[in-house]
């Protein structure tokens, strides 16, 4: 039994049909699984799924084939999946950038598992927490990140023991790095608020900065960073809730087949595009 | 969990992560922030000090000049046009002493040394040399805060102090609050002190400093 995913212009409006013409000949079977996508203005969604039940494949000399099936037991998704929550969730995808790149044909050859995966909408949340965060790592950030894991954590880096295990060290990453960093540059806001009550000369706030002696040296100013910083960490930490530690309970539903499937494969990090 | 559920936090989550894509680096070097790397621990270390200051005495920020004005050094800095603080006696209106951050300073043997948070006299002039210096700070920012200061960090603080001609010097008459135990040469740290013993550390004319911090409460030894 194999599983593919079909652009659902190839869908007959009363659901009962597939047809396309093809180069090549179409390797769907009988009994083979379907989930069908659209490729809309904004969103790339998956919308429903069905079987396949009869299938002709009829030779003709331009383009080469068409390829004709019956389906059956048609089903629209109550809730349509929407491609970028699944990102970090299928095996097949490797763009994680532009993930739709990977669906450009008519039809694509799917993973068992992704193909359950897009039906049952389950999210690996370890690797997509993993993979969302560690994609916006500046280089030298990452570097830091894998050498001390390489020191500590070996397996980690080699992926021997899940994404479970690479997301609470990078989680443990971010929040001695960043929300550390958040804190020292509000209390230094607070601190100049604070001073300038009392001095005669106040400090400008949103003038302050660094710049060393060299001549070609940018200068760089405290307040924006403070303010990005803060924004950073109060999306992450609010009063109700912490995002990072809400992740990490979800990862406890991650069911067992992801760990299995992914385990061993690289760090899901963004490769250069051409 | 739901998927609808999951939809929401994973846009929470991808919106994060965005945010932290723009705040990991300076905007304008596009330099990685790196606390350690960094002068921010040392600033807030500087701004804790002249809020204490203020208690006692009248404080004038100079904020420099030119393309140097209200830019704190990211590496060691000559003193012309940089920022400092001017502590002045609040009755007599005397200038007492010059606070200047990350500035280069002359020492006995001609070389340049250049501590975080130096304390010079009131008539150091823009090129100060060991002659000026009254006292020292120094920042060491630890990632991991259980760290400690290590043994050729303190050494070479020791050496400075030596360097700077300061060792076993009376100390400036300054008036301290929450600093009290600080007038003294101090290497400061958000981590944990170094294994020497007091008695080391007097031999050497320094105190250190551990768990400083926001919010945190600081020890000072010995």
């Amino acid at each position: 039994m194999k599983y593919w995913a079909f652009n659902d212009k190839y869908l007959s409006e009363d659901h009962h049909s597939l047809e396309l013409s093809s180069r090549r000949k179409v390797g769907v079977n009988r009994e083979d699984r379907v989930v069908f996508f659209h490729r809309g203005h904004k969103d790339f969604v998956f919308t429903s799924h069905a079987n396949v039940s009869n299938v002709m494949l009829e030779e003709v000399g331009d383009p080469g084939y068409i390829f004709h099936a019956t389906i059956s037991e048609y089903e629209e998704f109550e809730l349509e999946r929407y491609l970028e929550d699944f990102v970090y969730s299928l095996k097949k995808i490797y763009r994680y950038n532009r993930p739709y790149m990977h669906f450009i044909r008519p039809y694509v050859r799917l993973p068992m598992n992704d193909y359950y995966a897009l039906i049952d909408a389950k999210i690996y949340w370890a690797r997509t927490a993993f993979g969302l965060f560690i994609n916006q790592l500046p280089q030298d950030h990452l570097i830091q990140f894998i050498r001390g894991l390489a020191v500590s954590d070996p397996d980690t880096v080699l992926n021997r023991t899940g994404f479970a295990g690479a997301w609470n060290k990078l989680k443990e990453f971010i929040s001695d790095e960043y929300i550390t960093a958040a804190q020292v540059f509000s209390s230094i806001k607070s601190q100049i608020y604070q001073l300038n009550e009392s001095l005669e000369s106040k400090i400008e706030f949103s003038q302050i900065g660094f710049l060393s002696d060299a001549e070609d040296d940018v200068s760089d100013l405290i307040a924006l960073q403070e303010s990005s910083l803060t924004r950073f960490k109060e999306l992450v930490i609010t009063e109700e809730v912490n995002l990072l530690d809400d992740v990490s309970k979800r990862t406890e539903y991650d069911i067992q087949s992801f760990e299995w499937i992914f385990r061993g494969t690289i760090w899901p990090i963004l490769t250069i595009e051409y | 969990m739901a998927y609808s559920d999951d939809r929401i936090l994973i846009k929470h989550t991808r919106e994060s992560a965005k945010t932290l894509g723009i705040a990991a680096s300076w905007v304008k070097s596009r330099q990685p922030i790196d606390l350690e790397k960094d002068f921010v621990f040392e600033l807030y270390i500087l701004f804790e000090l002249i809020k204490d200051l203020s208690k006692y005495y009248h404080i004038i920020y100079c904020p420099g000049s030119d393309n140097k004005k209200n830019m704190f050094p990211k590496k060691p800095a000559l003193k012309t046009g940089r920022p400092k603080f001017e502590i002045y006696d609040k009755s007599t209106n005397k200038l007492l002493w010059q606070i200047c951050p990350g500035i280069k300073i002359t020492d006995i043997v001609s070389k340049e040394r250049a501590p975080d948070i130096s304390f010079q006299s009131h008539n150091a002039s823009d090129s100060p040399t060991y002659e000026d210096v009254e006292l020292i700070w120094d920042a060491k920012y630890r990632k991991n805060n259980k760290d400690r200061i290590t043994q050729p960090e303190l050494s070479e603080f020791g050496r400075w102090i030596d360097l700077l001609d300061i060792k076993n010097e009376i100390k400036p008459n300054m008036l301290l609050s929450t600093f009290k135990k600080m007038n003294a040469n101090c290497l400061i740290t958000n981590g944990n002190k170094s294994t020497e013993p007091d008695s080391e550390r007097i031999r050497l004319d320094l105190k250190e400093v551990s768990s400083f911090f926001p919010n945190v409460k600081f020890k000072v030894a010995p």
